[in-house]
């Protein structure tokens, strides 16, 4: 539910990942969904507030906590969501779609998850390139830590940064 | 019904909460950061804590290592409630000393489901006891308070407790209580059996309204006397028979009476706040030092009768060299609840001297 995860302030909290460090931070929305924020090419940063810092080593041990920060959005491999509906723009949320398995490999991390996916075939091309946004909604998602396979996340809903990807490999519908 | 204290520096889910957890019945008071809601719980000492771990100045993490090193908290459930939801920070929250933790993605109404589950592991077994109030000097208050004291008892635990007026002769336990006894203590030790068992004792006992049943002393003059050994057989009995066995006893440094130290979980050894009430505490702690009782037992407690002129706490400590365990404040109130036979802890329950002697219940059972 998502009663306690998105307030009444409008407030997501979320799991921002870099290759080195595990960011557990809200953002304000207000009344878009995080997905659309992510999209706003207006600005590269992305202001979070309440950041509670992790290594990526320890991601249980919070090792710093601020009240605000900014987050450079091509940093950030991907997004780790407690809920789906914040990784599904408002305008694809009720569009009927079919779950294509995904590998997905970024830096310091592999991807298993999901692909809602509405085409026949899957394009992985189109899927990468010609999208306006720039990170792909994952859902049912185990991130991997690549140099270190016991340190794992997982989470209903990912959103990677596609300019991240190395390699996404999937099967057609 | 339980009482729960949530705390989260989100205001929005602090009101969300506590609406579900009161719309449950629950008894709930919040915090919105770590070392607030660590000095709030150490005063309370609610049933559970519900705290988050993304806080300003105190994590949740820290929350629950610090308040595993306090006493009082050490083993009050904390559940961790957060937004990060990896198995990682379950292990890390049950590492710090968390008893469960849950991700914020349930919905409320399957918190508290998932709280009230672990809510019966939680709540305190039964307790049960003997606790011996006396006094070296005269006029410190023992009755009233052994009386309110077993009221207490019983209203907390929901357990049977027995009071038992061993002044033989001239106790106001019943007239606090405004019973009348058909019969009393002498009659019962007079009896010729060598053990008393629950059947002998029982026609000896009048139930008061609260629950609390009661061993009066003889309303009347009388030359009786208590053996020692019969006293001590009594008392056995009312252990096995009663979770919570409330002593009112006139001296119990005399032979009759010190037999029973041994059977003693707890003793209060009451005073009041003047030099001569003092100084008989001091003899009263030799005397019982002498006799062997466990310190760990004694419990002081300052019965503040009068509401002037009273020697400081910190004297009292200093002369009696030792912690005062609970100072009773002054209750104008008290007065009227002895005369009218309606004892302070039901008659005027929102009194300090009331939440004082509810303290001492839980203080000494806990």
């Amino acid at each position: 539910m998502n009663t306690v995860r998105r307030t009444s302030s409008g407030r997501v909290t979320a799991d921002f990942f870099t290759s080195s460090y595990r960011f557990s931070a809200s953002i304000i929305v207000y009344k878009r969904r995080l997905v659309d924020v992510l999209a706003d090419r207006m600005t590269d940063y992305l202001d979070i507030v309440d950041i509670y810092i992790s290594r990526i080593n320890a991601p249980g041990d919070i090792v710093a906590t601020y009240q605000k920060g900014s987050l450079v959005k091509d940093e950030i491999i991907f997004i780790l969501l407690s809920s789906e509906s914040e990784g599904i723009s408002k305008e694809r949320f009720y569009t009927t779609r079919d779950d294509i398995p995904l590998f997905i490999s970024v830096p310091s991390f592999e991807i298993l998850g999901q692909l809602k996916w509405g085409s026949k075939e899957l394009d992985i091309k189109k899927l990468l390139s010609a999208e306006t946004h720039n990170f792909l909604p994952v859902s049912d998602v185990t991130a991997t830590n690549s140099l270190m396979p016991t340190v794992k996340f997982q989470g209903p809903m990912a959103l990677v940064n596609k300019s991240k990807v190395q390699v996404l490999c999937g099967l057609n519908p | 019904m339980a009482h729960i204290l949530i705390i989260d520096d989100d205001q929005d889910i602090l009101r969300l909460l506590e609406f579900s957890f009161k719309r449950s019945g629950h008894s709930v008071s919040i915090s919105s950061n770590g070392e607030q809601g660590l000095a709030q719980a150490e005063i309370e000492n609610p049933d559970l804590i519900i705290c988050d771990v993304m806080m300003p100045k105190m994590t949740g993490y820290d929350f629950c290592r610090q308040a595993r090193t306090k006493p009082d908290l050490k083993d009050t459930p904390i559940v961790i409630f957060s937004a990060r939801f990896q198995p990682i920070d379950r292990q890390t929250a049950l590492d710090a000393g968390a008893t469960d933790y849950l991700a914020k993605t349930v919905a409320p109404d399957e918190l508290v489901g998932r709280i009230e589950e672990l809510l019966p592991k939680v709540t305190p077994p039964t307790l049960g006891g003997t606790v011996g109030l006396f006094s070296m000097k005269g006029g410190t208050g023992v009755t009233s308070l052994a009386v309110n004291l077993a009221i207490a008892l019983t209203l907390a635990h929901k357990a049977g407790a027995v009071l038992a007026d061993l002044a033989l002769v001239g106790g106001h336990s019943a007239l606090m209580l405004g019973v009348r006894p058909t019969s009393s203590l002498p009659k019962l030790l007079s009896t010729g059996e060598p053990q008393f068992t629950t059947e002998m004792v029982q026609p000896y006992l009048v139930k008061h309204s609260s629950g609390v049943q009661l061993l009066a002393s003889l309303p009347a003059f009388s030359e009786a006397v208590a053996p020692p050994d019969r006293l001590e057989s009594l008392v056995q009995c009312l252990k096995s028979s009663f979770d919570f066995t409330v002593l009112d006893v006139p001296h119990l440094l005399e032979p009759q009476f010190s037999a029973l130290l041994p059977l003693l979980d707890k003793i209060v050894l009451v005073l009041s706040p003047d030099m001569p009430s003092v100084q008989s505490t001091v003899i009263a702690l030799q005397g019982l030092a002498q006799l062997g009782a466990d310190d760990q037992k004694i419990s002081l407690v300052v019965n503040q009768i009068t509401p002037r002129h009273s020697l400081p706490l910190q004297t009292i400590q200093k002369v009696i060299k030792r912690p005062i365990t609970l100072a009773v404040p002054f209750e104008p109130e008290m007065i009227r609840a002895v005369n009218s036979g309606k004892p302070l802890l039901l008659a005027s329950p929102q009194t300090p001297a009331a939440s004082a002697i509810g303290k001492l219940a839980d203080t000494l059972f806990k």
